[in-house]
């Protein structure tokens, strides 16, 4: 790469270490408590940390995680401007509110770096989707695009980058609260698969029911359709992220191909723990390009 | 009184008559049951529905038949519970509109009466069937109507009626293959013979002993005071309830302001609700010195209507009306919501779970309590929704409930036509606010339709039923009519039970609501079962703390 900035993100990107920090993008690492003791997310650095993670969910033990402080933006900015520009794709704010303390650090580090430009954006993405999008900007860094056309670009598009996803066990979601729509999330929903979406603030919406794993597929996969770029000649990354359900996961996959999308470069990626602690083992998301999304 | 016309006053009577008749055979026609499972109600219910007619007549002194036969007909309308109580108050509802132009009656009139309600019971069901009480009361009444001449005396008429009712009741068998492999007679026929047997005797002047334990559409007979006797302790109170008509000549009844009564109650009770409308004040309270409440409320006006009920003797009706009567005062005026739903069920984790899936009201029933079409009535009034799903979950309740939803004129009612517990299950769990209604109406039939619903349940008597041998005390299981399995011990019948519901390629989920009488472990057997027979199929537990049934099976 020849970039005379720096591109990054954070953790929650729900890509492999290895392939981001490969891509050249400092990540900025979320963290996670299990039963008072503190853990970095994982990226899939270590196969034996995300078991024990899935274990203790298991287990009936419950996750927390926190926002990122300013403090620790401070720090990561701090290095980075050192070398050069940074362009910051942060968590969308619909999951967290860490991306205003990614600002407030910006405005500090500001007199610091007079010269140095620091742009944070909020993704209005999570997971995966979220990934994709950082993968996007990597990609016009890489075709030596500016800071500033990066920025533009994301702005412009990070509205279009879907999220659908729904689970078979609603026990995390209904923790961390973060879920609202028309199809509230209650107790006795077993057997009962939310369909989920990210909305155009980056907010969580429940909007639609299936009973069971195959109805749910079936579902997810209609939802797909009415909103994919270019339909079944969609060519670009759909990525299939699952916590712990590979099973599932593949089936999405076969739906999929059935249906026709043999053009699409469809990858199968995994949620990584911070996600998990709010989503479950049980939650598939399919993330891809498609119209604007809506409120 | 052979020479006597019908009137107002004797019908009255007769029907006073009828309902004894029938309360003492009540527990007679219960066991009528196709299945032999203790969970037969027919008797019951028929005996509710006629007891709510007479209780609407029970203080008019008019002969005018037209107007008693009337409010007989509505008091059986709005009291109507299961299939054949339904159909009785049709029948009823069609001898009303036959007399409708009489103010007294020969046997002529009552004659063309009677075929009017035969005739509207039939229109009440979609698809008659023959062998049932609509056979019954269509063949003794086409006997004795044919039999009438200028002569014939209402008594006359009767016993023609009567002689054939019996005689019909006993051919029900060779009518319905179902009855006939049971080895019983039909239970709706049963119960209108003994109805129309008591209307008889009442004409011959006989006295049908009356325990007349007062039951009315609102509240269930009591016939169980053994909780509390000679040397039980007053624990729980009394629950008081009074409509209190304020008098001029005591307060001034416009300005009065209930405050001065709820403050008053709170020195010797509790559950205090007490709402003034116009000048009639309801009051609600829980106390041990219902003597007090009479005493103080009497200073401001007279007593409408006084309930006192030992709070012991009938507790869990009780802990009903509380809930019922706190709703009620409580009940802002909220905003007029899109869709309502009401369901009937019971088990304490059944209903939990139907109100988790968005039930506003639970109408409390199911297989041995049908609620009747006033219970229905009062769930609608209860919430504030442009459209209300109707769930019955029992095949013997959709009728009440299309009744009660014919009756209200406030909200659009979708009864959703879900056979049983499964069935309304499946679909509710469906709803979802955001959607049409016509999606959703089609939504919730389709996926009633799509269930199979299995119950295991102890066998009260020996019987040979579809091909399969019962030994009494084995546990027998079954789907809809059909029935599958038996077995001597409880979780092998349930597990030949899951085996043939999902014999079907088709199935991929179930769910199992275990009972008040299902084994400790039950999940844990079942899940066991599941992994080693089934492991492609979803499979979730729910406590539903039913009764009767150890097991109730969802295969979707």
């Amino acid at each position: 790469m020849n970039s005379d900035y720096i591109l990054s993100c954070e953790s929650t990107v729900d890509l492999p270490y290895s392939y981001i920090s490969g891509r050249n993008i400092p990540v900025l690492f979320y963290t996670y408590t299990v039963d008072g003791k503190e853990y970095y997310d994982d990226m899939e650095r270590d196969e034996s940390a995300r078991k024990d993670f899935f274990q203790q969910i298991n287990d009936g033990k419950l996750p927390a995680t926190s926002q990122i402080n300013e403090f620790r933006y401070i720090e990561f900015f701090d290095e980075l401007l050192q070398k050069g520009d940074v362009i910051h794709i942060a968590l969308g704010t619909g999951m967290t509110p860490s991306v205003r303390n990614a600002w407030d650090a910006a405005k500090k580090l500001k007199e610091k770096y007079p010269e140095r430009k620091l742009i944070v954006i909020d993704s209005l993405c999570s997971c995966t989707g979220y990934g994709l999008l950082v993968d996007s900007a990597a990609d016009l860094r890489d075709e030596g695009k500016t800071i500033d056309e990066v920025a533009q670009w994301i702005e412009e598009n990070k509205g279009k980058v879907h999220h659908q996803f729904f689970t078979t066990d609603l026990t995390q979601f209904k923790r961390s609260g973060r879920v609202s729509g028309p199809v509230a999330l209650v107790g006795s929903m077993l057997g009962i698969c939310p369909i989920m979406h990210l909305n155009s603030e980056g907010r969580i919406i429940s909007y639609g029911k299936a009973r069971g794993k195959k109805a749910a597929i079936k579902t997810t996969v209609d939802e797909i359709m009415k909103h994919i770029q270019d339909g079944e000649n969609y060519t670009g990354k759909l990525l299939i992220s699952n916590a712990n359900c590979p099973e599932t996961a593949q089936a999405c996959k076969e739906a999929l191909e059935a249906r026709g999308f043999t053009k699409a470069d469809i990858q199968m990626t995994r949620i990584g723990m911070v996600i998990s602690a709010h989503c479950g083992p049980e939650t598939v998301a399919i993330f891809f390009y498609g119209d604007e999304r809506t409120k | 009184m052979s020479d006597e016309l019908l009137d107002g006053k004797l019908l009255a009577k007769m029907a006073q008559g009828g309902a004894a008749s029938l309360r003492m055979k009540a527990d007679e026609v219960n066991k009528l049951n196709v299945f032999p499972v203790p969970d037969g109600d027919t008797g019951d219910n028929m005996s509710l529905t006629i007891e709510s007619g007479v209780a609407a007549i029970e203080n008019t002194n008019t002969t005018d038949l037209a107007s008693v036969m009337k409010k007989l007909s509505r008091g059986m309308l709005l009291g109507a519970r299961g299939n054949s109580g339904v159909i009785l108050s049709q029948f009823f509802a069609g001898i009303a509109k036959g007399l409708e132009p009489y103010s007294e009656a020969d046997a002529r009139c009552l004659g063309d009466a009677l075929s009017e309600g035969v005739k509207q019971a039939y229109l009440s069901v979609l698809t008659p069937t023959e062998g049932t009480i609509l056979t019954v009361a269509r063949e003794a009444v086409e006997y004795a109507v044919a039999k009438i001449t200028d002569d014939t005396t209402i008594q006359e008429l009767f016993s023609d009626l009567i002689k054939e009712m019996y005689a019909s009741l006993l051919r029900t068998p060779e009518r319905l293959a179902v009855l006939k492999e049971a080895g019983v007679i039909d239970s709706g026929g049963a119960g209108l013979f003994y109805i129309m047997d008591g209307f008889y005797r009442v004409l011959n002047g006989e006295e049908i002993s009356d325990v007349n334990i007062s039951v009315t559409a609102e509240s269930h007979p009591i016939d169980d005071f053994s909780s509390f006797g000679p040397d039980s302790e007053m624990t729980y109170g009394y629950c008081t309830e009074l409509l209190l008509q304020l008098q001029s000549s005591k307060v001034d009844v416009d300005t009065f302001d209930q405050a001065v009564i709820t403050d008053f109650l709170q020195t010797i009770g509790d559950s205090i609700v007490a709402f003034k409308v116009d000048s009639i004040v309801k009051i609600h309270v829980h106390t041990m010195t219902p003597e007090k409440v009479l005493e103080y409320c009497r200073g401001f006006g007279e007593f409408l209507k006084v309930k006192i009920e030992n709070m012991s003797v009938q507790h869990s009706e009780n802990t009903v009306v509380e809930a019922e009567v706190k709703e009620e005062a409580t009940a802002a005026p909220q905003e007029r919501k899109k869709y309502g739903v009401v369901a009937v069920c019971n088990g304490e984790g059944i209903k939990d779970t139907f109100t988790q899936l968005g039930t506003d009201c639970i109408v409390d029933g199911g297989q041995t309590q049908n609620p009747s079409t006033q219970d229905f009535i009062e769930a609608f009034k209860r919430i504030n929704a442009e459209h209300i799903f109707v769930f019955p979950n029992n095949g013997n309740i959709i009728m009440a409930a299309t009744q009660a939803a014919e009756l209200y004129q406030d909200a659009s009612i979708h009864v959703i036509p879900s056979k049983n517990l499964g069935a309304g299950y499946v679909a509710l769990a469906l709803m979802n606010p955001a959607e049409e209604l016509d999606s959703l109406i089609e939504q919730f039939t389709e996926a009633a339709a799509s269930v199979e619903t299995g119950y295991i349940s102890p066998s009260i008597r020996d019987a040979d039923l579809n091909g399969i041998h019962i030994t009494n005390g084995d546990f027998i299981g079954f789907v809809g009519k059909e029935m599958m399995v038996s077995h001597p011990d409880r979780e092998q019948s349930a597990y030949l039970l899951i085996s043939k519901m999902l014999d079907n390629d088709e199935k991929f989920m179930l769910t199992v609501f275990i009972g008040k009488d299902a084994d400790r472990d039950a999940q844990q057997k079942i899940s066991e079962y599941m992994e080693t027979t089934h492991q492609d199929i979803e499979t979730y537990f729910i406590e539903g703390g039913q009764e009767i049934y150890p097991y109730i099976f969802v295969a979707e």
